[in-house]
């Protein structure tokens, strides 16, 4: 509050130096009240008044002080800027405003803000200079404090690959990294503003400006993508993060962005997306492939059927009234008759075996059934069943391993079997068969052996014995179309398999085939 | 024989006769058989309709290839039987063989009408019975082609 | 086991068979059995649906006994016939033996379905040809209840 001077009505013969006095006393005051380091000088810029703020911060006596001795309690660096500016405003009889570092009285320097006029005289001569002193210490204090927080984060933001940005609320940028700067090689003040749009790619620049306004009235932080062309003129795809950042009462100061080259990822999306769709033509290809493949089946299989029908058809004929004639008149034919009859039917029904071993032949793939885990235990058991009265005719003996599990067609590979065993007892020598069924197992497949002690074969029928038809013998001797080892090596080759042989004549046959787990 | 679907497996029979004297007969006879089969009896209507339906315990039954009804059933007749198994789109293509006592032109008529696949009488003799069942079993097991191909 | 009137009477069979030789083969093979019969043939579709209905030339034809039918028809097929002969009040009783060489599934299951009484492929060997002719006749005219 201050000291209350009570304003007297001046008499006109109070003196002079008591109006004086009071109106120094009121000013004093006021100057206290301020804070502020008053002093006064000469039109020199000596002191030759006490002033007294100024001694009583610096903690110097009045004979320290006048004349130019205030200029000792500047600091020594500041004194000759000091005196130049001093100089300026003497001679342009105008005001000034310096700052200067000023000793304490605890020997501290503080930064001080000086503001100096000149009081004129009624002839407009200098009468005397007037200034107050601030002391800004601690507002120096916090800006360079700031100075150095934004250094600081200046250089933390430029240590990182980002390019980092600031905006304005209203909207436009007010800073841009050095990133950014080299990033797009054009310098940040070209940039300012609404220009850095122009580091946009074209197609990208309306749609990122729609978006930014819609998301900047949300308040929240938001990602845009866009291209930003490189100092080399190519667009990389860049996902900008954008953070409102708020004062103390939660208002939104600025916006604070980085933007991150996600290129790579973009690139990697789409060259995903490209093999996805590649796959996808892929997948369509086999599927249609598979289609064919089972159209195709399907029709051969109906090409087979047909044919063999429609070839057995006339043999049926041929075979049939032959074999009548012979009935009805066996008695008027004599032997030769009936032996030309008997070549005649013989041959029909010889054609049409093999009319249907054909068949059954192009029926491994046609009428192949889809695999499933069996036990080749069952599927030998299964065989030798259909064989009983073979096995009982020719006293054969079979024996087996122990026979793992197959992926593999039932029927199919019950017929195999039964082949190779029905070969086994057919081909037999002096004794009665002895046939052994073995088993070995490797990685991923098994190996079936079947041994005999018939009556082998030469090796150099090894391509021939698999081939369709191809028989070794007179079918006087052995019975038979030769189709049943072709349609085992068609099967087995039909599960990913391979069926070969092991002979000596006059010793026995092993023959072998390859199976798999799965 | 080559190896096919029946040498695998054997052809269902489903044997619709309340008479168990009757039945085993039947099952002697059929065992005879040079194709492997498999026989299951139904004493009633409802118990075959059940069978042929895979409800309730019956779940895991096969289908029959071969049905042989009696007529004279406890609680559902086998006319009945006969009508649901024809008028049902999955059934009414297994093969039903009627064998009954009855002579009546009335009951023959009506069931080949209602697509019984054939009539035959129950002889009264015991070997004439086990005759009969034989030649069923000879004509629909061995000449006929039963659908599913089981004896191709 | 059966009655002494189907004896001597004899029994009307239907050969519903386009090929002529097949035919003949067919009558050759009942012939075999001595099981007394007339044997009357058509060779399509059409006429076989005449002579049921008593129609045209086969005005006075007989109610058959037993149709054995053919599946290879020309004109309309066997399945058509089956189907018409099967649907009709009249004819549906008659029993319909399918013969065919066609051991397909299909044709099998179709002609169940359109309730044929029984499908018998037709065997290629000439003893077995003869041999299930016999059979057939066995079981359908002497074991079998025929409807009157």
């Amino acid at each position: 509050m201050g000291k209350r001077v009570k304003h007297e009505k001046s008499l006109p013969d109070q003196p002079v130096d008591q109006i004086l006095r009071e109106s120094e006393n009121r000013h004093r005051s006021y100057i206290e009240l301020s804070g502020q380091i008053a002093w006064v000088t000469n039109p020199k810029g000596e002191v030759v008044e006490d002033i007294p703020y100024f001694r009583h911060f610096t903690g110097l006596s009045y004979n320290q002080v006048k004349g130019s001795g205030w200029v000792s309690a500047l600091h020594p660096d500041d004194v000759a800027k000091t005196i130049e500016i001093w100089n300026i405003a003497v001679s342009t009889k105008s005001s000034y405003e310096t700052e200067y570092r000023v000793k304490r009285h605890d020997g501290i320097y503080r930064d001080l803000l000086a503001k100096g006029s000149p009081v004129f005289d009624k002839n407009s001569e200098i009468m005397e200079w007037v200034g107050v002193c601030t002391d800004i210490t601690e507002r120096k204090q916090i800006e360079e404090a700031i100075k150095n927080n934004e250094k600081r984060f200046r250089e933390l933001i430029e240590s990182l690959p980002q390019l980092f940005w600031t905006c304005r609320v209203d909207g436009p940028c007010d800073y841009l990294s050095k990133q950014w700067v080299d990033y797009t090689g054009v310098p940040e003040e070209e940039q300012l503003g609404y220009r850095w749009l122009e580091q946009l790619h074209p197609q990208d620049r309306d749609k990122t400006v729609t978006d930014w306004m819609e998301k900047v009235k949300n308040g929240n932080s938001f990602d845009i993508e866009f291209r930003i062309r490189r100092n080399d003129g190519i667009y990389h795809w860049f996902k900008t993060r954008a953070v409102p950042m708020r004062d103390t009462e939660g208002n939104i100061s600025k916006w604070f962005g980085s933007n991150t080259d996600f290129d790579e990822i973009i690139k990697a999306q789409e060259q995903l997306k490209a093999f996805s769709n590649e796959l996808e033509i892929k997948v369509r290809e086999l599927d249609n492939a598979i289609t064919d493949l089972k159209r195709s089946n399907q029709e051969l299989e109906q090409f087979a059927y047909v044919a063999s029908h429609d070839l057995q058809e006339p043999l049926r004929m041929v075979s049939s009234y032959t074999q009548l004639l012979e009935r009805r008149y066996k008695d008027q034919l004599d032997q030769d008759a009936r032996d030309f009859i008997f070549f005649a039917v013989d041959g029909a029904n010889r054609m049409q075996h093999l009319i249907n071993d054909l068949l059954d032949y192009s029926r491994v793939t046609t009428r192949g059934k889809p695999f499933v885990k069996l036990d080749l235990s069952t599927v030998l058991g299964h065989a030798i069943a259909n064989l009983q009265k073979k096995v009982q005719e020719t006293g054969a003996m079979i024996v087996n391993d122990d026979l793992p599990f197959v992926y593999g067609d039932e029927v199919q590979l019950v017929r195999v079997f039964q082949n190779l065993l029905d070969n086994a007892m057919k081909f037999r020598g002096a004794d009665p068969p002895r046939i052994n069924v073995s088993a070995k197992t490797f990685d991923e497949k098994i190996q079936i052996s079947i041994t005999d002690n018939g009556i082998g074969i030469d090796k150099i029928y090894s391509d021939r014995v698999f081939t369709i038809f191809q028989r070794l013998h007179t079918k006087i001797e052995y019975p038979g179309t030769g189709i049943g080892l072709a349609i085992c090596k068609r099967t087995i080759e039909r599960h990913g398999g391979k069926i070969w042989f092991e002979s000596e004549p006059g010793k026995g046959t092993t023959f072998s085939f390859t199976l798999n787990f799965k | 024989m080559e190896p096919n679907e029946s040498s695998l497996h054997p052809i269902e029979i489903l044997l619709v006769e309340d008479n168990p004297g009757d039945s085993r007969l039947a099952k002697e006879a059929l065992k005879e058989s040079k194709l492997k089969n498999n026989l299951y009896v139904a004493e009633d209507g409802v118990e075959a309709m059940n069978f042929l339906y895979k409800t309730g315990k019956y779940s895991k039954m096969p289908r029959p290839d071969l049905v042989i009804l009696d007529l004279n059933l406890p609680k559902k007749d086998g006319r009945e039987v006969l009508a649901e198994i024809k008028n049902d789109d999955n059934l009414k293509r297994i093969p039903v063989v009627i064998l009954t006592i009855s002579k009546a032109e009335e009951d023959i008529l009506k069931t080949y009408n209602l697509h019984a696949n054939c009539y035959v009488t129950k002889p009264l003799d015991l070997d004439q019975f086990m005759k009969v069942v034989r030649s069923i079993e000879d004509f629909w097991l061995t000449i006929v082609k039963l659908p599913n191909g089981k004896n191709e | 086991m059966s009655s002494n009137l189907s004896d001597t009477i004899p029994f009307n069979i239907l050969l519903v068979e386009d090929n002529p030789g097949d035919a003949r083969l067919a009558r050759e093979a009942l012939n075999e059995n001595n099981i007394n019969h007339f044997l009357y043939h058509v060779e399509d579709g059409l006429q076989a649906l005449d002579f049921l209905r008593n129609k045209g030339m086969y005005r006075s034809s007989p109610r058959p006994d037993l149709i054995l039918l053919d599946l290879n028809l020309p004109k309309i097929n066997g399945h058509q016939v089956l189907s018409e002969i099967k649907s009709d009040e009249n004819l549906r009783k008659i029993p319909v033996v399918v013969l065919s060489i066609s051991c397909s599934e299909k044709d099998i299951e179709e002609s169940y379905k359109l309730n044929a009484n029984c499908y018998v492929t037709k065997p290629l060997d000439l003893n077995e040809f003869i041999e299930v002719f016999g059979r057939i006749q066995n079981f359908w005219l002497k074991t079998v209840k025929l409807p009157s």
